[in-house]
């Protein structure tokens, strides 16, 4: 946890230990008032779901009928099972490659609706648009732009001679073409650059100016690292996210062809409620929560090297 | 926008002239980038002016004409539209209101005051954001159903008023842009930890706040899954469980289907092409010279 | 609603019968749409009978009504005729504004979820008016649960909170009634119904609802799979319309004359795809379960000559053509057949695409035959599938569900169920329901749909195997399917793979209890 942040944390709670000055009492008092509305939603709203999934993790549980207790039987059923196996490996390919394109174009997109030019409103709005349409309609669409014969996308390559692949209807193209459907909502992440953004202060561009830097050289000296936190927050919920992945492939393409879309979160969701077997749903959902909490440890580890906070 | 003059001599300054051409080049990829990202949404649009027809060539038809509406009639009688708008409005606001006040003072918690214990609180609540919900979805209906709560809007509305972790998480990472100096400033001259909350953080994150109030007035307005799950009465349903249901119904007709989903669509847009304003208030509250 | 791409489509519409019945059989044409307020099936047959059934019905009394509730009946007649015989739209309304009164204060409430939304919710309504007339004890308050229906179920029954009835898919059947969710119907019905009660059914009907001894579900309406052909595809290329092909190298010979190809080569009209190894696994002669034994094979050697056979048309027309065409065609026409577009000459279609054919193609001559079958096969075969009514356990008015129940079953009204069948486009769950005029006057509009009727006399039509784990053998042999035709495996390794996915399922559920 060497998020910066953190690391400085843990040294002033550390010096704070020593002096157990009124100051960290009042601080410790002050701290919990303000999270208290959260601890006290966590008592009442998830305390009891969580724990209740982790107990039906080592259950026979349908859910239909109280659950009985089997010690780590699912777990051991998971290590041998093939689909677990097919399933988490897609959800890492979508996960490993949408992740890292997803937050490149994001903050690409975001400086350039920060650019002032005539119609910023009106930009910024086109490009949040995919992520309002309802996915029903946006799947519809991409059934249209991604066909094989005369979507778009292949159209578009056939201009310069190379023959599309069948997107969708092919297992080795069918999770590109999901990434390229999440590229398509990138305006949900590329609002929250453009709310960090707008906290840049136009004196140091100005300043940086004066002394001759470009645009390129003050958007990677400048910019960017004013708003690692962000792009912090980011990746961690893009990473969160990403192995949660379940509606398009639920609404698109129900895992196929060849389970080739059969993500880790629909296979879950599959056991969960179509096979009713919430018992071994929820040991997948336990060690989906041990991956993604490691990931995200890692990604705070790497903090300290990147991320820079002005107000600590 | 009134914000870019272009200047009448200014071409003769080459500074001037060079980001004449950066705001070209701009513009010139905002279209590229535009034109594609608005597609889903204009496809959606004239899909649903298609006559029955022209929804079915191949090739596909871009630009429909005849334009014909008798798509809209149906979607928007289908289902009681102003009930489920009222109610999903309802919801939505209240929402916006309980995440936006709870989330803040939460984050505010994590961000601006050091205190023994805050990281591993901190990584609890993030932990909250990774077990996935279908697994915790029924254990919470049981909670409510304890209560009593089910068939009503309470399941769908009180737990926003105690933070998401998700906006926690954003909003502390955009207390932490601003810097140290201004808390401990106000500190010594006798603010209270809340007076600094809501005098000084509050109205320096107004983009972060305008983010978190879209996100989640857009997350309650799609929510499909708590709405179907907690109420047992159509008089009691919202827009998105609309939307599912004539989907499903009107399976055949991609025009009807893309007219009930602009109908759909359209009160988010709005909403958003209003509100994005509140993105650049935030430069002239940190005292930029214009 | 379910939106899939290409390959996977037909699975998916397999899987959600029900959902997918209710989407594709979606009738009001693009003309009676635009004339508004449209509402399926407005079948001539169905106000020509009317009269006479509601007759029948008002003199009628279930089991569970007293008689002098059948007076009241009687008295209510009146009543009836607006949600019967008026015009589907006029009827539809009147019955939802009768619904939304509610019940009166001596009549007992009945909860009933459905899943069918839009103009099938008209249809829905039309019965459950009809049945709260004639049935003045008990009134059904339908609420649709479209989208997920398993995540609201299950909350409900977890939360002790369960429906009086449902319609669900039969695939939840056997799962449901081994975890004691469900109430037997055996011991709902009166002992003198209960011999006539399973006579009521096609034998095939009614075993989907038979497991482990006894009833847990009895259906309403069921689908049957049959070979459709374009006849003026047939003439075109010099076949002889009324000789549809009756063996697999004869479908194999004519569907190679029939495709047409564009000139940049790819599929304008298909001769015909194989797909759905549930429905060619049955017809060439394989079980995929043996229920004496209860053994999986999915192994079965026919079974993996079918799905050997199936993957010669990807070898043949080359497996990116077959995606590609079938990707086009579920994003232009979406839910109605493609036979109704012309761009299948031959294909295995469900009773519904009759409906398409009138409504969205009533220029195309076309006929429907059983599958046609290989050396060892079965003749007058076909997967089926059906719309089925459980009671769960906790329900609060458990009578008044089986009261509806029968009458969703036309057991003692075999002349409503005909009726209401006429408006949804359905098969009816028993052979008494066929013969009544409101049915024979349907067939005679629709010909072909009697193929489809007849199959369920035949000793050939399977259905799921009736195990716990149904539905992760669907997904399993589904996906089995798709590996062979996408040549990413032989039949016989894909086929493999999914029994011992199977077995290793079965094992380790049968450890784990």
């Amino acid at each position: 946890m060497s998020d910066i942040a953190l690391v400085k944390d843990q040294q002033a709670t550390r010096r704070s230990a020593h002096r157990i000055g009124r100051l960290t009492r009042i601080n410790l008092r002050n701290g919990l008032l303000f999270i208290s509305p959260w601890i006290i939603g966590f008592l009442a709203f998830q305390v009891f779901p969580i724990t209740a999934s982790l107990y039906y993790s080592f259950t026979n549980y349908t859910v239909l009928k109280p659950p009985t207790f089997i010690g780590t039987l699912n777990y051991v059923d998971l290590v041998k099972d093939p689909l677990f196996r097919i399933s988490l490996g897609n959800t890492l390919y979508l996960t490993l490659v949408g992740v890292p394109f997803g937050t490149v174009i994001a903050i690409g997109l975001a400086l350039l609706l920060n650019v002032k030019v005539p119609g910023q409103a009106f930009f910024r709005t086109v490009f949040y648009l995919p992520t309002v349409v309802p996915v029903v309609a946006t799947a519809a669409l991409f059934l249209w732009i991604l066909n094989p014969q005369f979507g778009l996308i292949n159209q578009f390559l056939a201009l310069f001679g190379i023959v599309g692949p069948g997107w969708l209807a092919t297992p080795l193209w069918s999770k590109p073409a999901l990434i390229l459907l999440q590229l398509w909502g990138v305006g949900g992440s590329m609002v929250i650059y453009l709310a960090s953004l707008q906290d840049v202060p136009a004196e140091l561009h100005e300043a940086a100016q004066i002394d001759g830097a470009g645009t390129i050289r003050r958007t990677f000296s400048i910019t960017l690292p004013l708003i690692t936190p962000v792009i912090f927050f980011n990746v961690v919920i893009g990473l969160i996210g990403s192995l949660q992945y379940f509606t398009q492939a639920y609404i698109m393409t129900a895992g196929g062809p060849a389970n080739s879309t059969l993500v880790y979160a629909l296979y879950l969701y599959n056991n969960a409620f179509e096979y009713f077997h919430m018992g071994y749903a929820s040991a997948l959902a336990w060690v989906l929560f041990i991956i993604i909490l490691l990931s995200t440890l890692l990604v705070f580890r790497t903090a300290g090297r990147w991320v820079y906070y002005a107000g600590q | 926008m009134a914000a870019q003059s272009i200047p009448v001599s200014g071409w003769l300054s080459s500074k001037r002239r060079s980001q004449q051409v950066a705001h070209s080049i701009t513009y010139v990829l905002l279209i590229i980038f535009g034109l594609t990202f608005a597609f889903p949404l204009y496809w959606m649009v004239a899909t649903s002016l298609k006559t029955p027809p022209q929804q079915v060539v191949v090739p596909p038809i871009w630009i429909p004409h005849p334009l014909v509406w008798q798509n809209y009639p149906k979607a928007l009688t289908a289902y009681p539209y102003a009930d489920y708008l009222r109610n999903t409005l309802t919801i939505c606001i209240l929402n916006v209101v309980g995440t936006v006040v709870s989330s803040s003072l939460v984050a505010y918690g994590f961000s601006r005051i050091r205190w023994p214990g805050r990281n591993a609180v901190f990584i609890l609540v993030l932990a909250t954001l990774m077990l996935p919900y279908q697994v915790t979805m029924i254990p919470l209906f049981l909670i409510f159903r304890g209560i009593g709560w089910v068939n009503t809007f309470r399941p769908l509305i009180v737990p926003s008023f105690f933070g998401n972790a998700f906006f926690i998480f954003l909003l502390r990472q955009f207390f932490m842009l601003q810097p140290a100096e201004l808390s401990d400033a106000a500190r010594i001259d006798g603010c209270t930890e809340f007076g600094i909350f809501y005098r000084i953080i509050l109205p320096l994150a107004r983009p972060a706040l305008a983010t978190v109030a879209l996100f989640q007035f857009m997350n309650s307005w799609n929510d499909f899954l708590a709405p179907l799950i907690y109420l047992n009465q159509q008089s009691k349903f919202t827009l998105a469980l609309g939307l599912q249901q004539f989907v499903s119904a009107y399976g055949s007709s991609w025009g009807q289907m893309m007219a009930a989903a602009a109908t759909f669509t359209v009160p988010m847009i709005l909403l958003f092409f209003f509100t994005q304003r509140t993105f650049i208030q935030g430069i002239a509250l940190t005292g930029l010279k214009g | 609603m379910k939106l899939v791409s290409g390959e996977t489509h037909e699975k998916v519409t397999r899987r959600r019968a029900l959902a997918v019945f209710v989407s594709s059989t979606t009738v009001a044409s693009a003309a009676v749409l635009a004339a508004c307020g449209a509402s399926p099936s407005s079948s001539s047959a169905s106000s020509a009978s009317a009269s006479s059934t509601v007759a029948k019905a008002s003199s009628l009394s279930s089991p569970s009504s007293t008689s002098a509730s059948s007076t009241v009946a009687v008295t209510k007649a009146g009543n009836v005729n607006q949600f019967v015989t008026a015009n589907p739209t006029a009827a539809a309304q009147a019955a939802q504004a009768f619904i939304k009164k509610g019940p009166q204060s001596n009549q007992k409430a009945v909860e009933y979820w459905h899943m069918w939304s839009g103009q099938w919710e008209m249809v829905v309504d039309r019965i459950v008016a009809w049945y709260n007339t004639t049935h003045p004890g008990y009134f059904v308050k339908p609420l649709v649960i479209s989208g997920d229906a398993n995540a609201k179920f299950l909350s409900a029954v977890a939360g002790g909170t369960p429906p009086d009835i449902m319609t669900q898919w039969n695939q939840v059947i056997p799962t449901w009634a081994d975890q004691g969710v469900l109430q037997p119907l055996d011991q709902l019905v009166t002992p003198a119904d209960a011999s006539a009660f399973k006579k009521w059914f096609w034998p095939v009907a009614w075993s989907i609802g038979n497991y482990k001894g006894h009833q847990w579900a009895a259906p309403s309406t069921m689908n049957s799979w049959a070979l459709m052909y374009n006849k003026q595809m047939f003439q075109e290329v010099g076949l002889d319309p009324n000789k549809p092909p009756t063996s697999i190298e004869e479908l194999d010979t004519y569907a190679a004359k029939l495709f047409k190809m564009q000139s940049n080569g790819q599929i304008d009209v298909a001769g015909f795809i194989p797909s759905s190894i549930w429905q060619w696994g049955d017809v060439f002669g394989g079980d995929f379960y043996d229920e004496s034994s209860g053994k999986i094979t999915i192994t079965n050697p026919k079974i993996v000559d079918a799905l050997t056979w199936e993957a010669t048309y990807s070898k043949r027309y080359g497996v990116q053509k077959i995606a590609s065409f079938q990707n086009t065609i579920s994003s232009t026409i979406k839910g109605v057949s493609p036979m109704a577009y012309g761009k299948y000459a031959m294909a295995v279609q469900g009773q519904w695409v009759n409906l398409d054919m009138k409504h969205y193609g009533p220029k195309i001559e076309y006929g429907a035959v059983p599958q046609p079958y290989p050396p060892g096969g079965r003749p007058n075969a076909s997967w089926v599938n059906g719309n089925y009514q459980i009671i769960p356990k906790g329900a609060k008015q458990s009578e008044g569900a089986f009261s509806f129940l029968e009458f969703w079953s036309g057991f003692h009204s075999p002349e409503q169920l005909a009726t209401i069948c006429t408006w949804g486009g359905w098969i009816p769950c028993g052979p008494a329901m066929t013969k009544e005029k409101p049915y024979l006057d349907y067939l005679k509009e629709y010909p072909n749909f009697a193929p489809y009727v007849e199959i369920f006399s035949s000793p050939n039509v399977r259905i799921t195997p009736k195990i716990d784990e149904q539905a992760y053998m669907w997904d399993q042999v589904n996906a089995a399917e798709s590996y062979a035709t996408q040549l990413q495996k032989t039949a016989e390794a894909a086929l493999a793979g999914a029994q011992q996915l199977v077995e290793a399922r079965i094992a380790a559920d049968q450890k784990q209890k």
